[in-house]
């Protein structure tokens, strides 16, 4: 008889929750981070199941590979008193932001996550919770769970706009401060960059680790192969963070002297109309709205360009996968999450934040249009760049957070590597 | 040596029935790299002595190979079940309860109706092939088909056209890791909790067009704790709520009427008459439309032969 020795639970085989308030139809950086994560996990022998809270009924953005589960936690069917309720819910939820009724309209706002998500992981056991973005961080803080499920904040973007931005999440002030209080519950916190632990109180900083997005890399013979066209491209949501507007105000000098290139940009958001109207305003027939493309990889190898002005990012997302597919990238030097992706003339030019910016970003643009071996020489540096960052590093990183004994040293991850 | 299939058998007590089912395995026509695991959950010695010759003969006179392992102690059978998966190293997998029994054809149909999906451009790392089966208690045998077509998640749950049996499976090995590990707080019903969770991770069921049972169940409802069964179900109910939200109210109303029915079934068959009573009142109190429905029904039978 075979003797061999009978582990219970295997390392594999564990039960993990992902959880995010919102996943339908939304094509963010975040989602995909989260689904690709959770994919990568299943096909690691992992049972993953992503927990959200919406009314939309409508399937993720980003496929869900076979293995990872999907629930939402609302309930889709109003009857007339839920929907009355609700009805009396909204108007309470705009009353002002006054200390005392601020309580009332934040459990209205949020209650039912938090209460709903505290009832399926009761039931559901799993090893690991992981909340994505503040909202569901805010949820898994609050849920009444058994303490042996792990709970982990992940955090997507830079950490003083997650928690002090009074434009983005809920605009309350308590909530603002819940955010930041509640993840004193977390077991671990994960961050995007080194730079962003250093912006959490020192009592919080042991739970934190860092762990970059995953970058797949592009096979070299692909990249050799590439035709590339005289395109300046851009990728990501239509919002003023991304600072579309500056591209094209810069975009608008260099097209006289560049009649033979395109700028392409490609995404939706809520400036699309207004950007539309700023393209035919200024008459600027080389420059493009492009909307949201299944093959953005394959126009990577394509374009000649990235032109990554925005403000700030948690991880540039698109600047990484271009540097990765041999494309120089064109970012600005105090935007954090694509300075530390692109080394100026290295792999990419950082263009200066003082003085005039668009005539700064018009002459960085400009210079590596005219200069065919410029861009061929930072082209070549990309790839190399983005191998700390391959899947299977960072997934590894990933269960050690969730599954280890110990909050990983990834300080130093994102630099690792670097040429 | 790299198996084609692993047939994963979990033992407790029950020699004879393990022997019946491995002589079903040896009389299979389809004659590729096949391996048994049998794992035996601490059955007493006497028992698994039994057994292991029974495992013995099998390597003897089937041609095929046979790995016995055994629990130190009775861990229950979805511990006993995850055991049997951690020991797959074959490219596909099927298992098979002691006692229940393959036709000679079984592989050898869902073999083909694998390699035909394939042909026809499916993943079958996300099908498992089940197949029609008859179906043994009380002395009668019945005819069972499974029904693959519409929606496969809501016809698991209400078990009538499409019913949780892993003896019923073929796949590839990689199709068993979509749904997981078997829950081990379950003691009855791993196999529904199991079928819900790949189906809802992305998998899909298919059956052997033209086929008829390939098998046979021995379905018994003594001595097992309604309790457990009924305990069981709710567990499972609760753990997909989420998912149920998705349909009409009626269907979570009709499936928690089930979980109490089931346990009332389960309590009479094991001669605990008041408990029995108690879960129908319960099912009542959960559910009251779909008692009435069912009493309706079971009038109707009892007066007009359920026409």
């Amino acid at each position: 008889m075979d003797s061999r020795a009978f582990t219970s639970r295997s390392r594999q085989g564990r039960r993990i929750a992902f959880i995010v308030e919102k996943l339908a139809q939304r094509s963010g950086g975040a989602e995909r981070v989260l689904i690709e994560t959770a994919n990568a996990l299943a096909a690691r022998g992992h049972s993953v199941e992503i927990i959200t809270h919406e009314y939309r009924g409508a399937p993720p953005f980003y496929p869900l590979a076979p293995g990872v589960m999907l629930s939402n936690l609302r309930n889709l069917h109003r009857s007339r008193l839920k929907r009355r309720i609700d009805g009396a819910r909204s108007l309470l939820e705009r009353a002002p932001d006054v200390p005392g009724l601020d309580r009332l309209v934040w459990f209205s706002r949020h209650g039912s996550f938090w209460r709903q998500l505290s009832a399926h992981l009761q039931v559901m056991q799993p090893d690991v919770a992981v909340a994505f973005m503040p909202p569901a961080i805010s949820a898994l803080a609050l849920a009444k769970i058994p303490p042996s499920v792990r709970r982990v904040a992940s955090i997507h973007n830079v950490p003083e706009q997650e928690f002090m931005n009074p434009e983005r999440w809920d605009s309350s002030r308590l909530d603002r401060r819940r955010r930041l209080e509640l993840l004193s519950r977390f077991d671990r916190i994960t961050v995007l960059l080194p730079e962003h632990r250093d912006w959490f109180a020192p009592d919080l900083r042991p739970a934190i680790s860092v762990i970059p997005n995953a970058i797949e890399p592009v096979p070299p013979e692909r990249i050799a192969a590439a035709a590339r066209e005289n395109v300046v491209m851009a990728v990501g949501r239509l919002a003023t963070v991304k600072r579309n507007e500056l591209l094209l105000e810069a975009w608008s000098r260099l097209a006289p002297e560049f009649p033979d290139w395109s700028l392409q940009i490609f995404g939706v958001g809520p400036l699309q109309d207004q950007l539309a109207a700023r393209i035919e305003a200024s008459e600027l027939q080389s420059a493009h709205l492009m909307g949201h493309v299944p093959d953005i990889k394959d126009r990577y190898l394509r374009s000649a360009i990235l032109a990554h002005p925005a403000e700030f990012e948690g991880f540039g997302l698109a600047p990484a996968e271009a540097l990765a597919a041999g494309l120089p990238v064109v970012g600005f030097a105090d935007c954090s999450g694509v300075n530390t992706l692109v080394q100026d003339q290295i792999n990419g030019l950082l263009v200066p934040g003082e003085g005039d910016r668009v005539a700064n970003y018009a002459s960085a643009l400009a210079s590596l249009m005219r200069d065919g071996a410029l861009r061929a020489r930072l082209g070549a540096q990309g790839p190399a760049s983005m191998s700390v960052y391959a899947p299977p590093i960072i997934i590894d990183g990933w269960e050690q957070i969730i599954f280890g004994d110990h909050a990983p040293e990834l300080r130093d991850m994102s630099r690792q590597g670097a040429v | 040596m790299t198996y084609a299939l692993d047939v994963l058998m979990p033992h407790y007590c029950h020699p004879l029935g393990l022997k019946q089912s491995l002589d079903s395995v040896a009389r299979q026509t389809w004659r590729g790299r096949l391996r048994v695991i049998v794992v035996d959950d601490g059955s007493p010695e006497a028992d698994f002595n039994l057994a292991k010759e029974h495992c013995d003969e099998f390597r003897r006179t089937s041609g095929f190979d046979l790995l016995l392992l055994r629990n130190e102690t009775n861990l229950g059978r979805p511990k006993t079940r995850n055991r049997l998966l951690d020991a797959v190293e074959a490219t596909h997998v099927a298992w098979l309860d002691a006692e229940d029994v393959w036709y000679p054809e079984k592989l050898a149909l869902q073999f083909e109706h694998l390699a035909r999906l394939e042909y026809q451009g499916v993943d079958i790392n996300r099908m498992w092939v089940t197949c029609n089966y008859h179906w043994r208690q009380y002395g009668r045998t019945t005819r069972v088909a499974q029904i693959t077509s519409g929606d496969q998640l809501r016809e698991i749950l209400l078990g009538a056209k499409l019913r949780a049996y892993l003896w019923t499976l073929l796949g590839t090995a990689e199709s068993f890791r979509i749904a997981g590990r078997f829950d081990e707080r379950l003691p009855r019903l791993q196999d529904l909790d199991y079928f819900i969770s790949f189906v809802r991770a992305g998998g899909r069921l298919s059956t052997p067009p033209g086929a008829g049972p390939l098998c046979r169940y021995y379905k018994s409802d003594v001595g097992r704790a309604a309790s457990d069964v009924r305990d069981s179900y709710k567990l499972i109910l609760a753990k997909n709520r989420p998912v149920l939200r998705r349909y009409p109210p009626e269907l979570a109303s009709k499936l928690h009427f089930k979980a109490n029915w089931l346990g009332a079934r389960f309590a009479r068959a094991n001669g605990h008459k008041r408990v029995a009573a108690a879960y129908l009142v319960q099912a009542a109190i959960d559910s009251p439309r779909e008692a009435i429905h069912t009493l309706r029904w079971i009038i109707s039978k009892r007066f007009h032969g359920g026409k």
